[in-house]
């Protein structure tokens, strides 16, 4: 198991989110957070990362996750302010940061990360001369640079356009094959869930006011017969239901 | 131009202390000013700045009040007052949750600005020196300034170069810093409390004006010169030096206050700076 939460209570400012959620994520698996707006997938995510408190319960990390060497973190947008200067391969390089590499080494992963997500040859070009779908993939080559045994995604593609959600999510469903990459996915698209998917943390937001939302977990199968789903996507919930597109890996 | 320098290096043993102050602090202040210009805080900077007018005004106050801390015979008491509300006055930006907001440095720089005046509204000398401080002069500076500016250079240039790729993840993008285990919250305070530090040092030399006008330009022309982030770290320092330098000399020549010369030196070649970064972006 790489990343465990057991029993515990996520909190965003003084209001409890989410309660009593127990995840595990195995490697290999890719576990996609769904739910509506404001259910608490970010702050699943979050908590899962261990930065967020947790006064009840326990986040357990395998040993090789330790010190977040090994793992990537791609964040729903580019924050950097677009006046700053910066090329593609010093952003890329961002993504090294607090690693012990030396020089050589460190210009290789930026280039194969570069590589991996299809923009080859751009290491010089300025950052901001990329569309944002380049922009998107080159957050997630900030996270690859790492060489990364768990990548965590909190909502990739919302500020994408359907055309680029698309070709991001079979770069990532082609990288999660190639390189064995664990996914721990934070998103309301429930198209993309049904393509690359195989676990799925559901979460439920309360019925009362003031009380706190829960999590269901299982398999991509499992998820699609639960009544929740329905309940919470509404007619919505068939998107994740259904056949899978040409490019997809296979299940 | 020839005459210009001689009668500049004339001056030297009369003005060279504050000459070497004022490019040693202008080098420094570019610096933080990257970090400042990178997370979207220049109004910050003016905020600080008038935080740190606020703590001289307080300590010269606090003086009247007590005469063990009476400014006059006790030169170091301003000095740290200044220091000290410029890191207060940071450490409480870092705590505001999200962005900092415009508003809460609009405040401050209000606030300090009222109040370092009603403080000392009926000491005569005291209201001088915060004038003193608002129109920015380098004469005062002393032999300790240089050296004090000198070992601040070299520890935030060492820092800058050896932890570049953390202080700038940690500038631009705080959720994934933390994310991938940096102490975001440490660098994002330290970074802190070290500009209010350098601001709170460089008020005491050079005034308001030098300060934020040095805090914010050179990272600000830096930003439109170079290709990378990184870049900015060692062209903002060396433009502020260099555009102290000609200024500080063209002031002298002129009889002119350097400080204003040379802020204005500065704030004008940002114009050309905005019209190269421009093109570039326009190009492929």
């Amino acid at each position: 198991m790489l990343l465990e939460l057991d029993k515990v209570r996520l909190p965003r400012g003084s209001a409890v989110v989410l309660d009593d959620v127990s995840l595990r994520i195995a490697p290999g698996r890719a576990t996609f957070v769904l739910g509506p707006n404001g259910s608490g997938k970010s702050t699943l995510l979050l908590g899962a990362l261990g930065l967020l408190p947790t006064r009840v319960g326990r986040v357990t990390r395998a040993p090789e996750l330790q010190g977040a060497a090994r793992l990537g973190f791609v964040p729903q947008r580019v924050t950097l302010d677009d006046s700053l200067p910066t090329t593609v391969g010093e952003f890329v390089g961002l993504g090294l940061a607090g690693l012990r590499v030396d020089r050589h080494e460190r210009g290789r992963r930026i280039e194969q990360a570069i590589e991996t997500v299809g923009l080859g040859g751009h290491r010089q070009r300025s950052f901001w001369a990329h569309s944002e779908g380049e922009r998107q993939r080159l957050l997630l080559a900030r996270a690859l640079a790492r060489r990364p045994l768990l990548l965590c995604m909190d909502e990739p593609t919302a500020s994408l356009d359907p055309a680029a959600s698309h070709e991001f999510w079979l770069l990532v469903d082609r990288l999660r094959r190639e390189h064995d990459l664990t996914l721990c996915c934070a998103t309301h698209d429930l198209l993309a869930a049904r393509w690359v998917a195989t676990d799925v943390a559901l979460c439920v937001p309360a019925t009362r006011p003031g009380a706190a939302g829960r999590v269901l977990t299982g398999t991509l199968q499992e998820a699609r017969t639960w009544p929740e789903t329905d309940a919470v996507f509404g007619p919505t919930a068939a998107l994740l239901r259904g056949d899978r597109p040409p490019g997809a890996s296979p299940r | 131009m020839s005459q210009l320098l001689d009668d500049f290096l004339s001056s030297w043993s009369l003005f060279g202390t504050a000459w070497l102050t004022g490019w040693l602090c202008a080098a420094l202040l570019a610096l933080l000013g990257v970090f400042t210009v990178a997370r979207r805080q220049v109004l910050v900077g003016l905020a600080l700045s008038q935080a740190s007018t606020l703590g001289t005004a307080l300590a010269i106050w606090l003086g009247e009040l007590a005469p063990s801390l009476d400014h006059h015979q006790h030169h170091g008491v301003p000095l740290v007052g200044a220091c000290l509300l410029a890191v207060v006055a940071a450490h409480l930006m870092t705590s505001l949750r999200g962005r900092v907001p415009d508003a809460a440095a609009a405040w401050i720089w209000l606030a300090c600005s009222a109040g370092s005046v009603l403080l000392l509204a009926h000491s005569p000398h005291g209201t001088e020196e915060v004038e003193t401080l608002m129109f920015s002069t380098l004469i005062g500076a002393s032999e300790l300034d240089l050296y004090v500016f000198g070992t601040a250079l070299l520890l935030a240039g060492f820092a800058a170069a050896r932890w570049s790729a953390p202080l700038l993840l940690t500038a631009t993008d705080l959720q994934t810093a933390r994310a991938l285990g940096l102490p975001a919250t440490w660098i994002t305070r330290a970074t802190a409390w070290v500009t209010g530090l350098g601001i709170g040092l460089a008020l005491h030399a050079t005034g308001t004006l030098y300060t934020f006008g040095y805090l914010v330009l050179p990272a600000l022309t830096a930003r439109h010169l170079c290709r990378r982030m990184r870049s900015m770290l060692w062209v903002a320092p060396l433009l502020a030096v260099a555009t102290s330098m000609v200024a500080f000399v063209l002031a002298h020549g002129a009889d002119l206050p350097p400080a204003q010369v040379a802020v204005m030196a500065q704030a004008v070649l940002l114009v050309p700076a905005w019209s190269i970064g421009r093109i570039r972006r326009r190009g492929p």
